[in-house]
């Protein structure tokens, strides 16, 4: 060793050196893997509620196919990545509460007393980019496409409607779970259209 | 310490470099044991998910026809492939590629239905679904007739859910003649609508397969009936439209 130098001196440099490795390793973290692992929770979030909505459809359909009136029924939205722990990673995601959802609840096309029901679920994503699934009285979109058209009897539609005087428009926001109660009181004619008239509650 | 001969801070050099010699390996380590794990588990969840749409599917199917719904149609998602994976793929952290599906409409195995008024022709509905998968081992289930089976084209295929049938009733579910094939290979959620065309009733009629196949899994469900329902749908998948 160079009699010059101070005792103890390399180890001061070595801590010197770990230390700045370790920084540039937060760093690289902060700026590439969370955002990437933040990025592929949302993305995984977007695709599991698009499933929920697609559930609910079915299970909705079920209940106007065989005329099951007066029987309540429920459906569960995940509005975040945080309420939506399904994936298992290594590294805690620490930035996945960040991102949170919307579901509402609202009317569409009036049939008289009766509205066509939209439930509308928006996404505000902190990394991936947004979805946005309507449900509209019996057909699924995502974002403005349609994916699950209605259902057609002939030359008529079955609708599924609400009686605007019972069941109130809603919106719910949030990082947690949403659910959708739901039950069929009758089916009613309007032209050549069946209207499936739900009484709907979101909580 | 060799102070004569050894360069001043050689220990440092090389210990620096031992260490990134244990970071890449590490790295590697991650690379080939831990992205293929969770690719794999990620590809296993989704049959699962898979199997659990067509079985849904079967059941939105039979509900059409179980209340008379004649005329109607309704739809179901099928989701080909897993929603997972980024841009950047491979790299440490990050999750791994995964594989696509296709899934298949057309006509399946055909029937010789024998009742009084003669020998009778008929296709079932098939519905396919083929997985692509990087990690997981590859995935074939078919919706045939009203049947769910499992297993690769030329393996012994096991039945998920058995057809609607009893000790003297039988329901097959069909396709219209002339019948065309679809077929869409995507990873993005894919809708099956199927609409119930009508039905057909045959008493006290034989049912056997039109090309007699000793390893073909409906052996088990066939034979003679009281009553045999021919159930026609129409089925169409597609994206986003």
């Amino acid at each position: 060793m160079n009699k010059n130098a101070d005792p103890g001196l390399s180890e001061v440099v070595s801590v010197a050196l770990i230390l700045t490795v370790l920084i540039i390793t937060i760093a690289m973290t902060a700026l590439i893997a969370l955002p990437v692992m933040g990025t592929n929770a949302d993305r995984v979030h977007n695709g599991d509620v698009l499933l929920e909505f697609c559930q609910m459809k079915a299970d909705m359909d079920t209940v106007w196919l065989s005329n099951s009136t007066n029987i309540t029924r429920q459906a569960v939205f995940t509005l975040s990545p945080a309420a939506d722990r399904t994936e298992i990673t290594v590294f805690p995601n620490l930035l996945s509460a960040a991102s949170f959802g919307t579901v509402s609840l609202s009317y569409g096309i009036p049939h008289g007393e009766y509205a066509e029901v939209i439930l509308t679920y928006t996404s505000s994503n902190m990394y991936a980019e947004d979805i946005e699934i309507i449900y509209d009285g019996g057909a699924l979109f995502q974002n403005d496409r349609i994916l699950l058209p209605g259902s057609v009897s002939g030359s008529g539609r079955y609708v599924v409607v609400v009686n605007t005087a019972e069941v109130a428009e809603r919106s719910i926001g949030g990082a947690g779970v949403a659910t959708l109660e739901y039950r069929l009181e009758n089916i009613v004619s309007s032209g050549s259209d069946h209207l499936c008239v739900f009484r709907m509650e979101l909580q | 310490m060799k102070k004569k001969t050894a360069d001043d801070g050689v220990a440092e050099v090389i210990g620096f470099v031992l260490i990134i010699a244990l970071v890449v390996s590490v790295a590697a380590v991650w690379i080939l044991f831990y992205i293929p794990a969770q690719g794999q588990a990620v590809e296993t969840e989704h049959a699962r998910l898979v199997t659990e749409e067509i079985a849904d599917v079967k059941y939105g199917i039979d509900l059409l026809w179980m209340n008379g719904k004649t005329d109607t149609n309704a739809s179901r998602v099928i989701s080909p492939s897993p929603v997972q994976g980024t841009d950047l793929s491979g790299l440490l952290f990050l999750s791994p590629p995964l594989g696509t599906g296709t899934v298949t409409v057309s006509n399946g195995t055909a029937f010789w239905i024998n009742s009084s008024a003669g020998p009778k022709p008929v296709s079932s509905l098939k519905i396919t679904f083929n997985s692509a998968n990087y990690y997981a081992k590859d995935l074939r289930i078919v919706y045939e007739g009203g049947a769910v089976f499992r297993g690769q084209k030329n393996e012994t295929q096991y039945v998920i859910l058995p057809p609607s049938s009893g000790n003297t009733n039988l329901v097959l579910v069909c396709v219209p003649a002339n019948y065309s094939e679809q077929q869409i290979l995507g990873n993005i959620p894919l809708s099956l609508t199927y609409k119930y065309l009508g039905n057909q009733t045959y008493s006290t009629a034989n049912v056997s397969l039109y090309k007699p196949d000793p390893a073909s899994p409906w052996n088990a469900f066939l034979g003679t009936f009281t009553k045999v329902t021919v159930v026609e749908y129409n089925v169409t998948v597609r994206g986003l439209q």
